[in-house]
């Protein structure tokens, strides 16, 4: 009934976290694991991630997105890491990401990892926004602060990555009822075109 | 608002981060589109694909495990943590701090103690003094361990033999006061030089002796006459030089005391510094060597 004020404020703080952030682990796992590809990788991201949430937790705003907060903690670190080691394949080889965003789509995905594999054909800074929008449902303004980036790029990468995915799962889209039309197509060559000078304009 | 329009802004639309005006332009282009609700719905279900797929994509699936270790870790983390993080460099402070306050309290408690030490010696003097008074001049019972001021001169302290001077000394008394005797006695293992003066039918002893910087007035300051106290009931004007104490004692009141004092104390000090001054010199020069 008397327990030591230290004691009970830390139980509260971590009842608190317990309920409020952790339940977002495994969406930040997949997205970690999504962007890293590795397993042991991701784990350790995610690990990071809650350690760090933990300790700034009293700086969260309650009633705001926990779940977009977390996402930007995750970022943050994962820049961190991008600056330390150039091995991770979020940041490979542009022609790589090039060459995937123009590689044809495998005939046998169409029914089951389609949507996904179009996803993993668009460049890197493409397929962020996409999955932090439509998957995570964060808002314009939440992708911005996560990825550091002005609201406004949001915007464009955003129309321009959902353009490119129509284009990239063609015939399954239309099949879901999306029509691509010619200036999907089209994007998607400038896109291409674009990303292999180096630099985007996409942006 | 054109198909055309409505297909640039379907998605923001989908995300509700239109102005309400425009949502309301969508709203009403709808309801007259039947090809653009089915763009929007195809989209909106193109969304729901992708989200679906991407939570229950095997390739991204939570490990067994993972979410209970993650909470046993924070949860272990977050009830365990120290209360106050203290950065490496503030422990160097803080036992640099801690070492010089037990410096400064060992240098506090050395001085305490060697100003204890002062004090306990000064009370001995001062009783060695009053006893000397009563012994000697009272009750003469130290004759034995009588001499002259000029022998103790030369065998137990210089300055005894510079206050010899009895005319001198009368001189310097009030009005009233007689030099009755100029001596040196012994009591209580301590040699004095002893001048024993009458003053309104009372003895007054004036004792001096040597101090070799043990014991200290707590109020008296070498030069100074102001330690004016009673010992053994006994009036005691007192006044220091550097290696000598002098002592006036008697049963006289505190003012008639403190006025014999006063009168033989510029006297005596002179007489008292110049056996002093030599012995100063000497040890001075032998330093430089």
């Amino acid at each position: 009934m008397f327990g030591f004020p230290r004691e009970k404020r830390r139980l509260e703080d971590w009842a608190s976290f317990e309920s409020e952030a952790l339940p977002f682990h495994a969406d930040l796992y997949r997205l970690a694991k999504w962007l890293l590809r590795n397993q042991a990788e991701a784990e350790d991201l995610v690990q990071e991630t809650f350690v760090e949430a933990l300790r700034s937790f009293h700086r969260f705003e309650q009633g705001t997105n926990c779940r977009a907060w977390l996402i930007k903690i995750m970022y943050h670190l994962l820049s961190k890491r991008r600056r330390e080691s150039n091995r991770l394949r979020v940041v490979g080889d542009v022609d790589e990401q090039i060459a995937e965003t123009v590689a044809p789509a495998a005939s046998g995905d169409l029914a089951g990892e389609e949507v996904l594999n179009a996803l993993k054909r668009l460049p890197q800074h493409y397929q962020e926004v996409v999955i932090l929008s439509d998957v995570e449902e964060l808002n314009y303004k939440e992708i911005a602060d996560a990825l550091s980036i002005p609201i406004g790029t949001v915007m464009s990468r955003l129309s321009r990555g959902r353009s490119l995915l129509r284009s990239e799962l063609g015939n399954y889209a239309r099949s879901l009822g999306i029509g691509i039309g010619k200036e999907a197509a089209g994007k998607k060559l400038r896109l291409a075109e674009t990303d292999r000078g180096g630099k985007s304009n996409a942006v | 608002m054109q198909c055309s329009d409505f297909r640039e802004i379907a998605d923001s639309y989908l995300s509700d981060e239109l102005l309400i005006e425009t949502n309301h332009d969508v709203i009403r282009h709808l309801e007259s589109c039947a090809e653009c609700r089915g763009e929007l719905a195809a989209r909106r279900g193109l969304r729901h694909e992708l989200r679906t797929k991407f939570n229950q994509s095997a390739e991204l699936r939570v490990p067994d495990g993972f979410a209970e270790s993650l909470r046993t870790r924070l949860r272990e983390q977050a009830l365990h943590r120290p209360g106050i993080v203290i950065p490496r460099i503030a422990y160097v402070g803080i036992a640099a701090g801690v070492l010089i306050a037990v410096g400064v309290g060992l240098l506090a408690v050395q001085r305490w103690r060697a100003g204890q030490r002062e004090l306990v010696a000064w009370a001995s003097l001062t009783n060695s003094a009053t006893g000397d008074h009563r012994e000697c001049a009272l009750e003469h019972k130290l004759k034995s361990t009588i001499i002259s001021l000029s022998e103790a001169g030369r065998v137990y302290d210089r300055a005894y033999a510079n206050v010899a001077d009895q005319t001198s000394l009368q001189e310097s008394l009030p009005p009233g006061a007689q030099l009755l005797d100029a001596h040196s006695c012994a009591f209580a293992g301590r040699r004095f030089a002893h001048l024993v003066v009458k003053y309104d039918d009372q003895v007054v002893s004036i004792v001096i002796a040597r101090n070799d910087g043990n014991a200290k007035s707590p109020t008296a300051r070498p030069g100074d006459l102001a330690a004016v106290f009673t010992s053994d009931s006994y009036q005691v004007a007192a006044f220091q030089t550097a290696n000598h104490a002098v002592f006036v004692v008697s049963s006289l009141n505190e003012t008639d005391n403190m006025t014999i004092a006063r009168s033989v104390s510029p006297l005596l000090e002179k007489q008292i510094r110049s056996g002093e001054e030599p012995l100063q010199a000497k040890l001075s020069n032998e330093g430089k060597r």
